[in-house]
């Protein structure tokens, strides 16, 4: 009897502390009838909340009504990505079919193809009257479904995609699922350009894109190294890393936390950036000053010739330093990568186990760097855990919003990005909450993307600045923290690697990930019989890249940047079988070779 | 025996429905696998066998699934057989704690592994033994070890019950011609509860084979399930994972259909059930001290990851490091969690799909059960394999194939803009349907191998008997062949709740509005708050545990005594 009231009331207790300790609803001003907005994101609840309250309270005071933020959480930006596809195919057939019209097999595929419209019928199809007729079909329809937008027709019943990365939202326009909110030419005020201050958001800077016609960046991340001040110490690290090739040194083998840049567009963006950084310091040592090489890419970007074609002027000496840094920069993330424990696609992973001390260093995103080292201190404050961005460079990227196609509340979807653009947004992302202006319960600790939020020669701009750095939660004019300093700072020709954007994630992914154990045990044994300087032979083998299905360089990569699906199952395969016997005839050299 | 018409209607009916809510989703989405602009093309399946990693992957699937087994049958059998003879003080707390390693909730699992085997983890402080990488070496064993200590329950509750049906005259009869101790358990009980063992080794080996969560957390990815996984999250669009995931789904019906062949057939009916009980022997001093040691030994290794979820939960950011417990203790974390708008609004999720699932669950196994065991139809053997793949399939994979079957229904003229239908089938409206009908396939296996189990060891006799004094088939379904197998039925349903209240790849994707977040998407969303996001989210990820464990011990006190009864435990 005792025993079953104990159990009764122990399950009353757990069963009522939620309810008990359940906070009361602000009381809202939305009621039924005023508008809602709906919203797909990647971004956390603390994001979602400080947007939403701000955006309801700024659209009541310019409009006179409040907006309910309906926001749609599907789990991260590639499922966000592969939802909103087959929402639009989905809800685009319905359409289709239900005006009688035909849908041949395919025709999903072939509207969210941006290259579909522009390429001819294939010789075997325009040979065929049927395969013809069904192509045309599928133009017709990829021509429909890019020039249709309306909520009565079809959509996704989302009208804003919030957050990700440049690389999703671009794709997302290619893929015709988002639509201009405004003519380019003539964005709302305030905006992306002030009146005095000039242009408040630049379309490009330090290699990534921060807008364009559809999407525009609100937000700034770089990044960067986190590492753990005691694992350095255990390790016999006097120095702690502070440029991406620090991070190669044997000592971290097993203990680099390291971001997948096979799952997110701004993770490969940032070892594209490796890659370049090394690229530069290449052809910095190999004798051309900044100021030449500046003038010597003007040139070719003037001439216009094929890619490592040199215009007159220009050395071939210099193309093959480009040519040869860019091979370096493909071993420094091999190494990299050599020492790494684990890739993970969870942005706080790396952090967090840098904090705990289960991994000595990281490739981490900035704020999630600087939020975590700050919870990690110790009882006095003492820090255990740094984040630097590295000294040689590494990119900016922006979080940006785009406008669906077919969205049910447009002008309300409008008004939010123009929220978000303006001064008034832009306050949430690094305001101390219960500042004038800043958010209410969390300190979001994001930067900005709004130049008058950093200083600046400019006197508009720089009193704006001392504005806002009243109310600022990071000091955002700090070097190390100021990502126009670091963008500026880093000068960047998409020449030397963007186009080797996506043949550098494949075989980043199959070098480093997918021979990864063959790559570990080699590396390992390079460094337990006497280290990569000793084993020279050892370190070529390892070293070595593919000459299938032709000898692997900067100049073939360019030729592999578009492969179909199928010639990319069989280039991944061979590279795949290459990359394992290399790394293992690397392992026989080493152990064969003991001091 | 069920009558052969009868048998084929059930048979018809029943695949049709696991076509409609297995099979199509499924479909919609690895189709993409085999069709290349609308072409039929098997290059990627082909791919699957000539890159090397990938067939290595599979592999390696299979020596884990093998491993896990193994030394989850070494584990829980001993036990369910040390808690079928024996009475000793504690037993009943010992036997309900044994249960607890297979609710631990999820994201927050991982923090609490770290927290106590990361190299400034609880174990190495403890132990002083400096920065020791147990997450970092022995990957391979260590998957196997800590599957195999997440996993047994399932295979200690279908033993238990197997050993509770087993009639007690049977092993009486043996002793009685002088075959006892081991050599009584080899060729007698062992046989009779194969079934039941039968039953949790398959779940536990071909979840094994598909496991994901735990080669992740020791960062061992050559195998199909993080190949699948990583496959499928890689920014660039492609077929090919789908492909792999037909291959799993194959070698998963396979190894199923040869597990069945090999071990399964070995059923051996009673003419009566063990409802006269043989008394468990009761153990004082010494003896029922050695008899609990292995239940103590087994639950304090078992639940370390848990102890680690409880302590961060309780622990003040950044206090718990190089330390065997956290320096400093607050209960912030739970006032912030328990407080959270999400929290209630989860909880009342969570119950209310779980709770529907486990009944749709239930009908269906016992029909499926039924067809499988009590006819003999020759198509039998195959609707028991298909009842059992859903185990083989990527989470993530069947959340995208409702997702698309959803959005494919919802575009319907006669669902879009009407409010029922778009309620019903429109998951960016309400997913419940899709929540309810995702957790019920995905948890179906358990609740038909825990039933088929208890009806192979009960003999057809009873039902017969039944017959022949005029009870019609469902009154004898109901009076006679039910409460002979209730441990079974008790035994599937509490693994099925407590899955689905811990149901995690649908649960992300399916629901995407707060109003319909069960507890599992809550604690995901707490766990991304940057900074105090795994204390917050492990506090509520304590909750959730407790609450699931009161949950058990509540249906325990409901059914009073015939619990334990029915387990003898």
């Amino acid at each position: 009897m005792w025993r079953n009231f104990t159990a009764l009331l122990v399950a009353a207790f757990v069963i009522a502390l939620p309810f008990t300790l359940r906070q009361r609803k602000n009381a809202s001003a939305w009621k039924p009838g005023d508008p809602v907005l709906v919203l797909v994101s990647p971004h956390n609840k603390a994001i979602e909340y400080e947007f939403g309250q701000a955006f309801s309270r700024w659209h009541e005071k310019e409009y006179g009504q409040p907006v309910k933020t309906d926001w749609r959480s599907i789990g991260g930006t590639t499922e966000i990505m592969r939802y909103l596809a087959a929402q639009y195919v989905s809800a685009f057939r319905a359409w289709w079919i239900g005006q009688g019209k035909p849908w041949p097999a395919g025709t999903g595929e072939a509207i969210l193809d941006e290259r579909f419209a522009s390429s001819p019928p294939s010789s075997e199809i325009a040979s065929n009257p049927e395969a013809l007729r069904q192509w045309q079909i599928k133009r017709q329809a990829h021509t429909e479904f890019r020039r249709v937008d309306d909520a009565n027709a079809f959509g996704a019943k989302i009208d804003l995609f919030f957050g990700g990365g440049a690389y999703d939202h671009e794709k997302a326009w290619r893929q015709g699922l988002t639509v201009e909110p405004w003519p380019p030419d003539s964005p709302p005020p305030d905006t992306i350009f002030g009146e005095d201050a000039g242009e408040l958001i630049p379309e490009r800077l330090g290699g990534e894109k921060w807008r364009s016609k559809t999407f525009f960046g609100n937000a700034l991340s770089t990044f960067g190294i986190c590492y753990n001040l005691d694992r350095l110490k255990d390790l016999g690290i006097a120095k702690p890393p502070r440029s991406w090739s620090d991070l190669t040194d044997p000592r971290y083998f097993g203990q680099l936390g390291v971001a997948d840049p096979t799952k997110s567009g701004s993770i490969a963006k940032a070892f594209e950036m490796i890659i370049y950084s090394e690229c530069y310091r290449t052809v910095v040592a190999a004798g051309y000053a900044p100021a030449q090489i500046a003038e010597y890419e003007t040139r070719i970007q003037q001439a216009g010739l094929p890619p490592g074609v040199m215009c007159e002027g220009v050395p071939s000496a210099y193309q093959e330093a480009v040519e040869q840094g860019w091979l370096a920069g493909l071993n420094l993330v091999r190494l990299i990568c050599a020492n790494a424990r684990y890739f993970t696609d969870s942005a706080s992973k790396v952090p967090i186990d840098v904090s705990m001390g289960d991994a000595a260093a990281g490739i981490a995103i900035d704020f999630y760097g600087r939020y975590q080292a700050q919870y990690s201190c110790g009882p006095n404050g003492e820090p255990r855990m740094v984040f630097v961005t590295p000294v040689g460079g590494s990119s900016v990227s922006a979080d940006p919003i785009s406008l669906l196609r077919g969205a049910p509340n447009r002008e309300i979807a409008i008004r939010f990005i123009r929220f978000v653009l303006s001064e008034d947004g832009q306050k949430l992302w690094n305001y101390q909450p219960g500042t004038p202006g800043g958010p209410v319960k969390f300190a979001l600790r994001r930067l900005p993307i709004r130049r008058d939020f950093y200083p600046s020669e400019n006197p508009h701009i720089q009193t704006a600045y001392e504005r806002h750095r009243a109310f600022t939660t990071d000091d955002l004019g700090q070097p190390g923290v100021n990502p126009y300093e670091l963008a500026y700072s880093f000068p960047y020709y998409p020449r030397w690697t963007a186009r080797h954007f996506n043949v550098q994630r494949d075989l980043i992914r199959i070098m480093c990930m997918d021979a990864g154990e063959e790559l570990r045990a080699a590396w390992r044994a390079i460094i337990r019989n006497g280290g990569p300087q000793r084993l020279t032979r050892a370190m070529q083998a390892l070293n070595r890249l593919p000459s299938q299905p032709e000898p692997l360089d900067w100049r073939s990569a360019l030729t592999m940047a578009a492969p179909t699906p199928r010639e990319r199952l069989a280039y991944m395969r061979e590279w795949t079988v290459y990359f394992r016997q290399s790394y293992r005839e690397a392992r026989e050299i080493a152990e064969s070779s003991s001091p | 025996m069920i009558r052969q018409r009868t048998a084929w209607i059930l048979f018809c009916g029943l695949t049709g429905i696991l076509a409609v809510l297995f099979f199509w989703p499924l479909w919609s989405v690895i189709r993409g696998g085999f069709f290349f602009e609308g072409r039929f093309d098997y290059s990627y399946l082909v791919g699957v066998f000539t890159n090397p990693v990938y067939a290595e992957g599979l592999l390696n699937s299979l020596r884990l699934a093998v491993g896990t087994t193994i030394l989850a049958i070494l584990i829980a059998l001993p036990l369910a057989w040390l808690a079928d003879r024996y009475n000793f003080p504690g037993k009943p707390i010992l036997s309900a704690l044994l249960l607890v390693p297979m609710i631990l909730p999820p994201f927050v699992g991982a923090i609490g592994f770290q927290q106590i085997l990361g190299q400034y983890g609880a174990l190495n402080s403890l132990l002083r033994l400096g920065p020791v990488d147990w997450l970092g070496r022995g990957r391979y064993f260590g998957v196997i070890i800590l599957q195999a200590l997440s996993l047994y329950p399932v295979l200690y509750l279908n033993a238990a019950a197997a050993l509770a049906n087993i009639d007690p005259a049977m092993e009486e009869a043996a002793e009685n011609l002088g075959c006892a101790g081991l050599r009584k358990f080899r060729r007698i009980t062992l046989p009779l509860m194969m079934p039941g063992l039968f039953a949790g080794g398959t779940i536990v080996f071909i979840w094994s084979f598909t496991e994901l969560g735990t080669p992740l957390i020791m960062n061992y990815t050559r195998c199909a399930s993080v190949q699948v996984y990583d496959a499928l999250k890689e920014i660039t669009s492609v077929a090919f994972p789908y492909a792999l995931v037909f291959v799993m789904l194959v070698a998963g019906f396979g190894l199923y259909a040869v597990g069945k062949w090999t071990f399964g057939r070995q059923a051996f009916a009673m003419q009566s059930k063990a409802a006269t009980g043989r008394s468990a022997t009761r153990l004082h001093g010494s003896r029922a001290l050695l008899v609990a040691l292995p239940f103590v030994f087994v639950i304090a290794i078992a639940l370390l990851p848990h102890l680690g979820v409880v302590l961060t939960s309780f622990c003040e950011p950044g206090s718990w490091y190089r330390s065997v417990w956290p320096a400093r203790f607050t209960t912030a974390n739970y006032v912030e969690a328990l407080s959270h708008e999400m929290t209630i609004a989860g909880i009342r999720n969570s119950l209310l799909f779980s709770s529907l699932a486990v009944l749709v669950n239930l009908v269906l196994a016992i029909a499926i059960a039924f067809v499988v065991v009590r006819s003999e139809i020759p198509l039998r053997g195959m609707l028991d394999a298909l009842a059992m793949v859903p185990l083989a399939v990527p989470g993530l994979v069947m959340a995208f194939g409702y997702l698309a079957i959803s959005a494919q229904l919802s575009n319907l003229p006669w669902v879009k803009d009407r409010p029922f239908w778009e309620n019903l089938l429109d998951v960016r409206t309400n997913p419940t349907l899709f929540l309810v009908i995702a957790y019920a396939v995905r948890r179906l296996p358990y609740m038909v191998r825990a039933i088929a189990a208890g009806l192979q060891q009960i003999s057809v006799v009873f039902e017969e008997s039944a017959a022949n004094l005029g009870a019609r088939p469902l009154t004898a379904l109901r009076r006679i062949t039910l409460p002979l197998i209730m441990a079974n039925i008790i035994a599937g349903l509490l693994l099925a709740f407590a899955f689905s209240m811990l149901e995690v790849s649908d649960s992300l994707m399916l629901a995407q509005r707060a109003d319909f977040y069960p507890i599992t998407k809550t604690i995901y969303e707490l766990f991304q708050l940057i900074g105090t996001g795994k204390y917050v989210a492990s506090a509520l990820g304590v909750w959730a545990m407790v609450f699931l464990a009161v949950t058990l011990v509540g249906s325990g006190l409901l059914l009073g005594r015939k619990l334990g009864s029915l387990f003898r435990i």
